[in-house]
């Protein structure tokens, strides 16, 4: 299990994540979603361990999470120019995992530069390289954007399939009720609330309320 | 247009200071103003050098640029682009030209970088791009030789091929040798994202000396041929020769270093380029060796405390 224990997290002098804490049961996936500059991607970093916590705790059985457990499957696409997809993937020393026939099943040109690849094709493919690294833990950072309805619909099949721990970003609140087993709604860089799978069509309701009793005025007066 | 597009790359030149911090910019000053007073002595001695300075200069900016593609698609005529920031960066150069040489050594500088400026190097971006013989070294693990020689394989392989040939003239193997280590410096200008980084699971110590030890035993194998037959035809220019290669990989080496030590995931830094185009001046010109050594020990230390952060559970 991963315990994250009262964790705040800052930026100089801005703190973007306070008082974070979530228990995170092994074999389960769970959600978080929260507005853009909620905090999501801070959070991952801080578990990943790529952004110091100024405060709290992050344990895994409780030792200190290794990295050596996690896949992490960033947000930004970012590949090195001038190298194929095949070659990407052949980075990683995985004689179990068929290259060919995940790219057959993603609709990915793994023979062809990345840098002609569209955005769908570069998140796929990020994907892939996630999933060759083969660890026990999974962290996907916004893997739906740029996605199209088939390549979304397999990625959410895989992520069901996969029996491990897995922890997913999204803005897209829709995608996440199909997949996760609880959600956590992060807002202003805190927990406000973790959902069950029985809550997750009051959360959508809940969250579009807030959104809109938060915007509805300023819509009003930019409208007139 | 233009006017804009050189505001910006001044609003640039101020990032790229404030990036490299004021012991550096102070270090960074204190050499621009040693190698005025060593190139002021050397043109006036031999008026030659002047201009293959200035090409040499302007050849390193040009190969090292990555807005390319930027610049050919919002400048009709991009060379022009292209010459204008020369003529304002290698105006120090070109001042010093006319008061150490002559009139005619700086119209053949200007005539020089002009020509550079329209050559469009590397420049494709497609499936069947150029495989050299170097391919063959760049494995799977070496992604930036991968990356590298795919772009500008082609391009080495030629200078490889004319370096080798005009090796029975002195020094000219040497310049060849020199400029290939400008275009492999190019393959380690961008950082990979963090997922490539810890592929391997090596701590930080490990994965600095197996990235040295791994790179250096490549590019070995592909700058010896170059300077061992140099070395043999030019039997007078032994010590040189000698001094040269060990030179040329230590600032091979030292390019690897310093990417490292400013490691930050899937970044570029501005910063790096000047620090890079240091560090293969040293390779021409010796006394900066005296900024590069210490520069290198400190990198080393820099990269593994860099890395550490991101590779501390892998050790």
């Amino acid at each position: 299990m991963i315990s994250i224990d009262n964790i705040d997290v800052s930026y100089g002098k801005k703190k973007v994540l306070k008082n974070v804490s979530m228990k995170i049961e092994k074999g389960n996936v769970y959600g978080i979603v929260g507005l853009n500059g909620s905090g999501k991607t801070t959070l991952l970093n801080a578990i990943y361990g790529i952004k110091k916590v100024d405060a709290g705790t992050i344990l895994q059985n409780n030792e200190k999470l290794s990295k050596q457990n996690i896949a992490y499957i960033e947000t930004e696409n970012f590949f090195y120019s001038y190298i194929k997809g095949k070659e990407y993937l052949n980075l990683i020393n995985n004689k179990n995992f068929d290259a060919d026939l995940w790219g057959k099943l993603f609709n990915i040109p793994l023979n062809e530069l990345i840098d002609n690849y569209s955005t769908g094709m570069k998140k796929k493919l990020s994907v892939l390289f996630g999933l060759k690294m083969n660890k026990n833990i999974y962290i996907f950072d916004e893997p739906f954007n740029g996605l199209d309805i088939e390549s979304s619909q397999i990625l959410k099949l895989v992520i069901k399939k996969l029996k491990k721990t897995v922890i997913i970003t999204s803005h897209i609140i829709e995608v996440l009720p199909d997949i996760c087993d609880y959600i956590f709604y992060i807002d202003g860089g805190e927990v406000k609330r973790k959902y069950n799978i029985s809550d997750f069509e009051k959360m959508k309701q809940q969250i579009y309320e807030a959104i809109e009793n938060n915007v509805s005025d300023l819509i009003s007066k930019a409208l007139q | 247009m233009l006017k804009a597009l050189l505001h910006i790359r001044l609003l640039q030149f101020i990032r790229i200071m404030k990036e490299l911090g004021i012991i550096r910019i102070i270090v960074f000053f204190v050499i621009v103003l040693l190698l005025a007073v060593y190139l002021n002595n050397a043109f006036s001695q031999n008026k030659k050098l002047s201009i293959l300075a200035c090409y040499i200069c302007s050849a390193t900016i040009h190969s090292l640029r990555k807005d390319k593609k930027f610049v050919a698609a919002v400048f009709e005529h991009p060379y022009l682009v292209y010459f204008t920031e020369y003529l304002v960066y290698t105006l120090p150069l070109l001042v010093l030209i006319v008061f150490a040489t002559n009139l005619f050594y700086l119209i053949l500088s200007l005539a020089g970088m002009f020509l550079i400026s329209t050559v469009n190097m590397y420049h494709r971006k497609n499936s069947t791009a150029s495989i050299s013989l170097f391919s063959r070294l760049a494995k799977n693990e070496n992604f930036e030789w991968i990356a590298g020689l795919r772009s500008a394989g082609l391009f080495v392989f030629l200078l490889w091929i004319l370096a080798l040939s005009l090796s029975f003239i002195s020094y000219v193997s040497l310049v060849f040798a020199w400029i290939i280590l400008l275009i492999f410096a190019s393959f380690y200008e961008a950082n990979e994202p963090l997922n490539m980084l810890v592929i391997n699971e090596y701590g930080a110590k490990k994965f600095i000396n197996n990235k040295l030890f791994s790179h250096m035993k490549n590019y070995f194998k592909v700058i010896a041929p170059i300077i061992i037959l140099h070395g043999i035809l030019n039997c007078e220019l032994w010590l040189l020769t000698i001094c040269f290669f060990t030179v040329n990989i230590f600032c091979f080496s030292v390019i690897i270093l310093n990417k490292y030590a400013t490691y930050k995931p899937a970044k570029y830094s501005g910063a790096n380029i000047v620090i890079v185009m240091f560090i293969l001046l040293s390779n021409l010109i010796l006394p900066l060796l005296i900024f590069t050594v210490p520069f290198a020990i400190i990198s080393y230390k820099q990269a593994i405390n860099n890395l550490n952060f991101y590779l501390d559970d892998f050790d």
